[in-house]
């Protein structure tokens, strides 16, 4: 039973719940409810899932930790989102759940009543939209999202999809030849100008000078960006052998756009020259959440010569 | 040349400057062609655009750098071009970060031009790209042998010239003893003689807003707009004196700059429309001979002179066009403005005039009765640039040639 009314005589429903004010307890009265979370600012849960959409479907997995969102492409990349327990305003896990959704139709309803942007930095500015996500163990049901701004509440029933297997990457902590922890805007500075039209993004990370570089080779040149290891930007520099790896641009391009709203961000590479690239954001709790990526190196690419010596190259139209 | 490498290191306070000179000219053209000039100790920057209408070189003076090749070094000298989309993005970098240091390292083993850009933070990014050798850009023209010259202030021209749609394609100067005036090119005669009256205006100016005011011959010329602007794009920065040689249609105009206090130079060479009858003297000779070139142009000597858009009233103009070269040609080419088939000569005009607009007589404006509705752009910019002029000028008839 509800205790308050919203602002609005809102329709009552009789299988689904009403939602209230979000600092009312929600009582429910169906027992396989296996997760219930609350947030006050559905911006937080928005912007950390965008860092990671670049394909359709993630998994959820709901932990006694937090959740974990995993989104994996074909191309050997996997991004990974944490959002610890003590950000969410409240948090009730039964059972630990898993399964597979739909990644754009979720954002889409946690930015449904718009995304206000900043006129002049165009950055989404924060919001009053409150959201609650209530999930339960029959795979029937759909997740439940409840999002409301000023007593007008948006309802979004979303159908699960069943769970895949995720890949393992097997990310060797204890064999990592090298870690880089950047700040995050600095970071971002250095990236501005780097070619993201090129093939591949070449790293090279040394104990001598330059420590750190990163190289997008492009038709007819090609781009560098040198960070030495005294840079105030630069925050930590670990390199126990030299790394010269290439990765696909497209990764650097995710990794662009997660530091739009991260404070920091680590790159580490194991013996296998997978990269692991861990960004802190910070939201309007102390706890920060974590968005992290998993780059395989581009082995074709590291055998092919980029031979960009040939004359013909500067008449040669992009 | 041979396996060294020549280093350039431009001062944080010059940056600036280097960075919107080059923007301009990878605006102005597909290739930029870079040359060491042993002689006067400069290292220019040259461009044409693709259908070789357009000339322009800008030169910075061994002052400019913080540091220069040795002069040992210079027995070898720097002749090469490269691709100006290439240049666009190392300068996007150099206009959008805050320098401390920006060196231009040509690598001779490589073929590669590199730009070291030294940001804050002790990030430094490297833009580089590869040159081909090839021989100098050279565009054949006489300033002296130009009737008039004025000069004026390049934000004062820029003030004059800001309101002019971008998507007209050309911009008439008109000039005679008394007044200067910019306007659009008049109405367009269609192949069955029917008239089209478009919007026009026209900026008026006096010989008072020019530094220096001479002309000798009366000159109506048409020339390009969207090129005209790219080249303002310098004046945001750098309020110079532009001093413009023009005379009669079908000879290119001419504008050169002299930043003295940073240390470079420009000229830019614009061809003219011509008559309709092809009446023009001598215009344009661009000298470009390539011996590592290995293209196989066979296209005769002359190069039409190409419109950039049609006109905005939608009819096609005709004419000879071909297609220009994009890479060297082999041969010498010289060009000749191609001829239009509308004549903008006011002597000539026989067609009705239906409309006719009185004829308002301002102070400091004067509207010319064509027939089509000419809006009169009352020149308040005038007394700004009056005000501007007083400061620099002496006398009218002084004469302020810029020495080449």
């Amino acid at each position: 039973m509800l205790e308050q009314m919203s602002l609005f005589d809102t329709h009552q429903e009789d299988t689904d719940e009403e939602e209230n004010n979000v600092n009312e307890q929600e009582q429910t009265d169906n027992d396989d409810i296996a997760f219930v979370a609350k947030l006050k600012s559905s911006r937080t849960l928005a912007s950390i899932l965008k860092t990671i959409h670049f394909a359709d479907d993630a998994i959820f997995c709901a932990l006694p930790t937090g959740i974990k969102i995993i989104v994996e492409d074909k191309q050997c990349v996997q991004g990974n989102a944490f959002i610890d327990t003590r950000v969410f305003d409240s948090y009730e896990l039964v059972r630990q759940i898993r399964f597979r959704f739909h990644l754009e139709t979720v954002l889409n309803c946690l930015n449904v009543f718009g995304i206000p942007l900043d006129p002049v930095t165009h950055e989404p500015l924060p919001t009053n939209v409150a959201v609650q996500i209530h999930y339960r163990e029959n795979q029937t049901h759909p997740l439940q999202l409840y999002l409301e701004e000023e007593g007008v509440i948006t309802e979004c029933l979303i159908k699960v999809l069943d769970d895949t297997d995720t890949i393992d990457f097997d990310f060797q902590t204890e064999n990592v030849v090298t870690k880089v922890v950047f700040k995050a805007s600095g970071f971002k500075e250095a990236l501005s100008e780097i070619d993201l039209k090129a093939d591949c993004i070449e790293l090279l990370i040394t104990q001598d000078v330059p420590h750190f570089r990163l190289i997008a080779n492009g038709c007819g040149g090609s781009t560098s960006v040198d960070i030495n290891q005294d840079s105030p930007v630069m925050d930590t520099f670990l390199c126990t052998e030299p790394v010269n790896n290439r990765y696909k641009t497209q990764f650097f391009q995710y990794i662009v756009r997660a530091l739009s709203i991260a404070s920091k961000l680590s790159l580490r590479i194991d013996a296998a020259g997978i990269l692991c690239a861990q960004f802190l954001i910070y939201t309007e709790k102390d706890k920060p959440s974590l968005v992290e990526y998993f780059f395989g190196p581009d082995e074709e690419l590291n055998e092919h010569e980029a031979n960009t010596q040939s004359s013909d190259v500067v008449l040669i139209e992009d | 040349m041979t396996e060294k490498k020549f280093i350039f290191v431009i001062p944080p306070e010059h940056v600036r400057h280097f960075g919107k000179a080059l923007q301009v000219l990878t605006k102005l053209g597909e290739e930029i062609y870079i040359e060491l000039i042993t002689k006067t100790n400069g290292l220019s920057f040259r461009t044409a655009n693709q259908s070789r209408s357009s000339y322009s070189c800008i030169t910075f003076y061994r002052d400019f750098f913080q540091e220069w090749p040795q002069d040992d070094l210079q027995k070898e000298k720097i002749k090469c071009r490269i691709s100006a989309k290439r240049c666009m993005s190392a300068v996007h970098a150099v206009l959008s970060s805050k320098l401390t240091r920006l060196e231009l390292v040509f690598d001779d083993q490589k073929s590669n031009l590199s730009f070291i850009l030294h940001c804050r933070y002790n990030i430094i990014k490297i833009h580089s790209c590869f040159y081909i050798d090839c021989e100098k850009l050279q565009a054949r023209f006489d300033k002296q042998s130009y009737k008039n010259c004025v000069s004026i202030m390049s934000k004062t021209l820029q003030d004059l010239t800001a309101h002019f749609p971008a998507k007209w394609d050309e911009i008439t100067i008109r000039a005679t003893k008394d007044q200067f005036i910019i306007k659009k090119c008049d109405e367009i005669v269609h192949d069955d003689e029917s008239i089209v009256y478009g919007m026009n205006f026209q900026v008026v100016c006096e010989p008072r807003e020019f530094i220096s005011y001479d002309i000798q011959y009366k000159s109506d010329i048409t020339f390009c707009l969207r090129e005209f602007k790219f080249l303002l794009g310098l004046a945001d920065l750098l309020n110079l004196p532009m001093t413009i040689y023009f005379d009669s249609r079908g000879r290119p105009i001419i504008f050169c700059f002299d930043a003295e206090e940073f240390y470079f130079d420009g000229t830019f060479v614009f061809a003219t429309m011509a008559n309709r009858e092809g009446e023009t003297d001598i215009s344009f000779n661009m000298t470009q001979t390539s011996v590592n070139d290995t293209s196989t142009m066979d296209e005769d000597d002359l190069v039409s002179y190409r419109q950039y858009t049609i006109n905005t009233t939608g009819v096609n103009r005709g004419g000879k066009k071909r297609p220009a070269p994009s890479t060297s040609p082999t041969l010498e080419t010289q060009i000749n403005p191609i001829d239009e088939e509308f004549n903008i000569d006011e002597d000539n005009i026989s067609i009705d005039r239906k409309q006719r607009i009185s004829t308002t007589n301002h102070k400091n404006t004067t509207t010319t009765a064509f027939g089509d509705t000419t809006y009169t752009v009352s020149s308040q910019q005038s007394i700004v640039g009056l005000q501007q002029s007083e400061d620099f000028m002496a006398d009218m008839t002084d004469d302020e040639d810029e020495e080449n």
